[in-house]
């Protein structure tokens, strides 16, 4: 019997003290009165290995104890679809918190050495956000579990149907005209007519000041001139135009329309790697000649650099939140099983 | 194709999920039922499996508790064969809970039945 009081120990160790007692006496009676019938069966005592035998097929101790304990959850059935609710309402929310904050510690703090090590940095670090995030709306509703267990009265029945809000129309269900599509097109092909046109036509973009810039001849009273980046700039611009482009040729046929969200965010992508190029570079313009000031153009080159950080910023963002939300809609949607 | 009218062709997982659950109330009834007689753990036990309701005693033994707890049942240590045994027995509510769950149970057999031939009949 050895073996059986090992058992009964083992069960015993995860049993509340006040019940632990008569729950023992009991399910000591019970596998006692199952061994004296084997006993009787067998017509002699039963070996170690019989014992283990019976014991194996009552259960683990440990889960045998466990059900014997009431069923506990930090967060029952009942609140816990709220509880999914709200992370996965508020999580968003607290990515963008977070990533404006260090987009702006990014920005205006001493330009760092390696952007690409400060980025990884700033995801690291957002894992301990995340946790803290997760730790406090859980603890939030295990408040909420217990509140509501421990209240006299459940009012879930008291709600009116008629205060639900109207349906709403899914963003993207919706097909756009042909006319629309077409209209469209046409814009986008006069929007890279005339970036075409920059390069040799300059008062496109600075109106008369391009006529000031001639006259004055104001790079070279200045000696600077535009760095090579620019080139380099153009030519990603013109490829980023040209994709959209086609984007906006398919999208006259009906059938794209399950392509619509991935290659707009695929364009948008390459709009970041774009705006990027600029990012990452910290010369904008170099001196043509020894007389140049070189304070200021340092200067120059320094907000202008701060200022492509915070456009990089904004779209790195935008095309975050467009990943998210096609992400959302691509998901299968989870429901409660009744 | 899985055809949910054929348990053999539907995920054994699923299955037995589904018939824990389905088991799981019954198992209640037929426990407050026998226990109009008086019982201890093991003997009851017997007396299910002998009707053909098989149940595990690490299930058994703890539902008993928690019938007790509800109320449902009373229990009684007593010596029987020179060994001390917890019996159980139906309590007044507890007959008075079985009455109103045999009344459910016979409603929702009589629906099924009903379902069921309806849809032989088709």
């Amino acid at each position: 019997m050895d073996l059986l009081e090992r058992y009964l120990q083992a069960v015993g160790q995860y049993l509340p003290a006040a019940t632990k007692a008569d729950t023992l006496a009991e399910l000591q009676a019970n596998l006692l009165a199952q061994i004296d019938e084997r006993v009787e069966e067998l017509g002699r005592p039963l070996t170690e290995a019989e014992t283990a035998d019976v014991l194996r097929a009552h259960g683990k101790p440990e889960l045998v104890a466990l059900r014997y304990l009431p069923q506990r959850s930090l967060i029952g059935p009942t609140i816990f679809p709220f509880y999914l609710f709200t992370l996965r309402k508020a999580l968003p929310l607290v990515v963008l918190v977070y990533a404006v904050a260090r987009a702006a510690v990014l920005t205006f703090a001493e330009p760092a050495g390696n952007l690409g090590l400060a980025v990884v940095a700033v995801v690291v670090q957002f894992v301990p956000v995340l946790l803290i995030f997760w730790a406090v709306v859980t603890g939030v509703f295990a408040v909420l579990e217990f509140v509501q267990n421990h209240s006299a009265g459940v009012k879930g029945s008291q709600w009116d149907p008629a205060k639900l809000p109207p349906v709403v129309e899914m963003k993207g269900t919706k097909q756009r005209s042909l006319a629309s599509r077409t209209a469209e097109l046409v814009v986008h092909c006069l929007w890279m007519l005339y970036v075409l046109s920059v390069p040799s036509h300059p008062y496109l973009v600075i109106g008369p000041g391009a006529l000031y810039l001639d006259k004055f001849s104001v790079l070279d009273k200045f000696s600077v001139r535009l760095a090579p980046i620019w080139h380099t700039f153009f030519i990603s611009l013109l490829i980023l135009l040209t994709v959209q482009l086609v984007m906006k040729v398919l999208a006259l046929s009906n059938g794209t329309q399950q392509w619509k969200a991935p290659l707009e965010i695929a364009t948008k992508l390459l709009g970041v790697v774009t705006i990027g190029i600029l990012a990452v570079t910290k010369i904008y313009y170099v001196p043509t000649s020894t007389s140049a000031d070189l304070q200021m153009l340092a200067d120059v080159n320094y907000w202008m650099n701060v200022s492509f950080r915070i456009a990089l910023f904004v779209v790195v963002l935008g095309l975050l939140v467009d990943a998210w939300k096609h992400l959302r809609h691509s998901l299968p949607a989870k429901r409660l099983a009744f | 194709m899985v055809s949910p009218s054929n348990p053999s062709f539907a995920e054994p997982q699923i299955f037995d999920s589904l018939r824990l659950e389905l088991r799981r109330g019954c198992l209640i009834v037929a426990v407050l039922a026998q226990l109009r007689e008086e019982h201890y753990g093991y003997t009851l036990r017997k007396a299910l499996a002998e009707e053909g309701l098989a149940i595990e005693e690490s299930t058994l033994y703890p539902l008993l508790r928690r019938l007790e707890t509800q109320g449902l049942l009373t229990s009684q240590w007593r010596e029987e064969e020179k060994r001390n045994k917890r019996f159980y027995r139906l309590s007044p509510e507890g007959e008075a809970i079985l009455t109103q769950l045999l009344a459910e149970w016979n409603g929702i057999n009589e629906s099924l039945h009903k379902i069921l031939k309806d849809r032989n009949e088709r």
